[in-house]
């Protein structure tokens, strides 16, 4: 057998187990080739299982251990990793919930999952400075509305109808977590200026202001936007929230 | 109380006893890193651009010498090793200019799947030759020679025509490379393939190693009731496995000896505690041994 149809058959059986054990494999007499591919087929989930645990630990607290384990096996047979660096593994694994009718009772999860993987984005994102908000001063009042930020590297927005945030806070601290009203949308700040990660909730017109910041509008537009959306924000308050949690990497000045 | 040897010998020629790094044990090892004189790390566990598992291995570096061990190469898989990992590599060799640089025998990828698992490749000389190629790959996207561990395998292919030991010398000819020795993954293999491990052992190019890896094994059954061993670093070294390091000290004097134990992570007193155990029958046989008294 050529080594690729040799792979291809050993791959394919190691995330289906319906899938026959590959041809042309060998153990001592007595001893079982299916029983002993199962090993290699259990190392395989066992570990990406475990691997999805360590990077999603309050959706598993919100699934409980079973559930999330059964849903754990089959995302990682439908959306394998690709890279040997398991820290940014699982981008997919909320959309895999949201679209599970084992989750259909629990709409938030996913969301908790989106603000979980924004947290690994954060901790392995490139280290940089955050810039303190004393620089926005140092620019002329009539030029800072075409004044644009450039983000840290380990900045990332998330936006939930529901309080995916505070849920995600509540089961990552030890303790049980206090119950809690679904009734409010919460969008949330994920930041790393340092070493920590922080996560701030945030409306959701600051939400709409840092995002239009975030792709590179100016000041001037982004502000505008979020006016439109929350006519209430006070725009002095989400900039200091802004750049209070590191969000910030570089000012860039009008030409 | 164990004397250790002192952490000064502890250079890239004369490192003794190490074990993996984990975390959870960083203030441990700055409080009392008892006779361990060195760290071995996952390569594909720093991967990351930045954060904190670069911030803790940095600090560390900084103390002891460090050994990266890469598990996702997959240099016995059918297409060359990724670039795009390859240069990850070298950028984490630059970084933190290991002392010792090790991949396995084994596949871990098939058509840009990943699958964290070390997988065994058939011995015949397409293999050969394709695995050959995919070290001097690496060596040369790392700018120096690597070494390549025996693997523990739970399969053969029917399709093998060349004994593993023939297999890993003439890639270490071929390549330069040197051998990583993992003789819990000997013990294991010579279980699950029902074959005499010191009879490889008396077989193995010692001259071409320059790491020696010792774990701790899990018990299985095969359909027939006999016995299987599974790879797990879950637990100390075995006894067996210990017995074995003890009768290839003679051929291994002088070269690094790493304790593998994984999961669960146990406590640091544990694990030092093995390193302790290689360390003292390192000094026993280094004092045995007439060319190294003096």
């Amino acid at each position: 057998m050529q080594p690729d149809a040799m792979s291809a058959q050993f791959t394919r059986a190691l995330f289906d187990p319906s899938a026959p054990v590959p041809a042309g494999l060998a153990c001592p007499p007595g001893g079982s080739v299916s029983r002993r591919f199962g090993i290699y087929r259990n190392n395989v989930t066992v570990s990406l299982i475990e691997a999805l645990r360590a990077q999603f630990p309050a959706t598993e607290r919100l699934l409980g251990d079973e559930r999330f384990r059964f849903l754990a096996r089959e995302y990682l047979r439908a959306d394998p990793p690709r890279d040997a660096f398991l820290g940014l593994w699982g981008a997919g694994f909320a959309d895999f919930l949201a679209r599970s009718e084992h989750v259909a009772r629990h709409p938030f999860v996913p969301d908790v999952t989106r603000v979980e993987y924004a947290h690994a984005e954060a901790t392995h994102a490139q280290d940089l400075p955050a810039i303190d908000i004393a620089r926005l001063g140092a620019i002329a009042p009539d030029a800072l509305e075409h004044v644009r930020l450039r983000f840290h590297p380990a900045a990332v927005l998330t936006a939930s109808p529901f309080p995916a945030v505070t849920i995600f806070l509540d089961n990552r601290a030890p303790g049980d977590p206090p119950p809690r009203s679904l009734a409010s949308a919460e969008c949330g700040l994920i930041t790393r200026p340092e070493l920590s990660v922080r996560v701030t909730v945030i409306s959701p017109g600051e939400h709409v202001f840092f995002s239009a910041l975030k792709t590179g509008a100016a000041l001037g537009d982004a502000a505008e936007a979020a006016g439109a959306a929350d006519p209430a924000l006070d725009f002095p308050s989400a900039l200091a929230r802004l750049f209070g949690a590191g969000a910030v990497a570089d000012i860039l000045s009008p030409q | 109380m164990k004397r250790c040897l002192s952490p000064e010998r502890a250079t890239a020629a004369g490192l003794t006893a190490g074990v993996g790094l984990k975390p959870k044990h960083a203030s441990d090892i700055a409080t009392d890193p008892g006779c361990v004189t060195w760290f071995e790390v996952h390569a594909e566990n720093y991967m990351g651009a930045g954060g904190p598992s670069h911030a803790f291995l940095t600090a560390v570096a900084a103390r002891f010498p460090l050994s990266l061990h890469g598990v996702g190469a997959s240099l016995g898989a059918d297409i060359c090793p990724n670039r795009d990992h390859l240069k990850r590599l070298r950028r984490l060799v630059d970084r933190y200019q290991p002392v010792l640089f090790s991949e396995h025998l084994a596949w871990s990828t098939h058509d840009g799947r990943f699958l964290n698992d070390l997988l065994p490749p058939a011995y015949d000389d397409a293999t050969l030759k394709r695995v050959s190629a995919h070290v001097d790959a690496l060596q040369e996207a790392i700018g120096r020679k690597m070494l390549l561990e025996n693997p523990a395998t739970y399969l053969a292919h029917s399709s093998s025509a060349i004994d593993e030991i023939d297999f890993i010398t003439e890639v270490s000819r071929r390549t330069g490379c040197g051998l990583l020795l993992d003789i819990n993954n000997v013990y294991v293999s010579a279980a699950n393939h029902r074959f005499d491990p010191r009879k490889y052992l008396a077989r193995f190019p010692f001259d071409r190693v320059g790491e020696v890896h010792l774990a701790g094994h899990a018990r299985d059954s095969d359909e027939d009731g006999s016995l299987i061993l599974i790879d797990a670093h879950d637990r100390p070294v075995d006894d067996a496995v210990w017995a074995l390091f003890a009768e290839s000290l003679p051929q291994v004097s002088g070269v690094p000896v790493l304790i593998e134990w994984d999961d669960p992570v146990p406590a640091w007193s544990e694990l030092a505690a093995e390193a302790a155990r290689a360390d003292a029958l390192m000094r026993a046989a280094s004092l045995a041994e007439p060319r190294h008294a003096a």
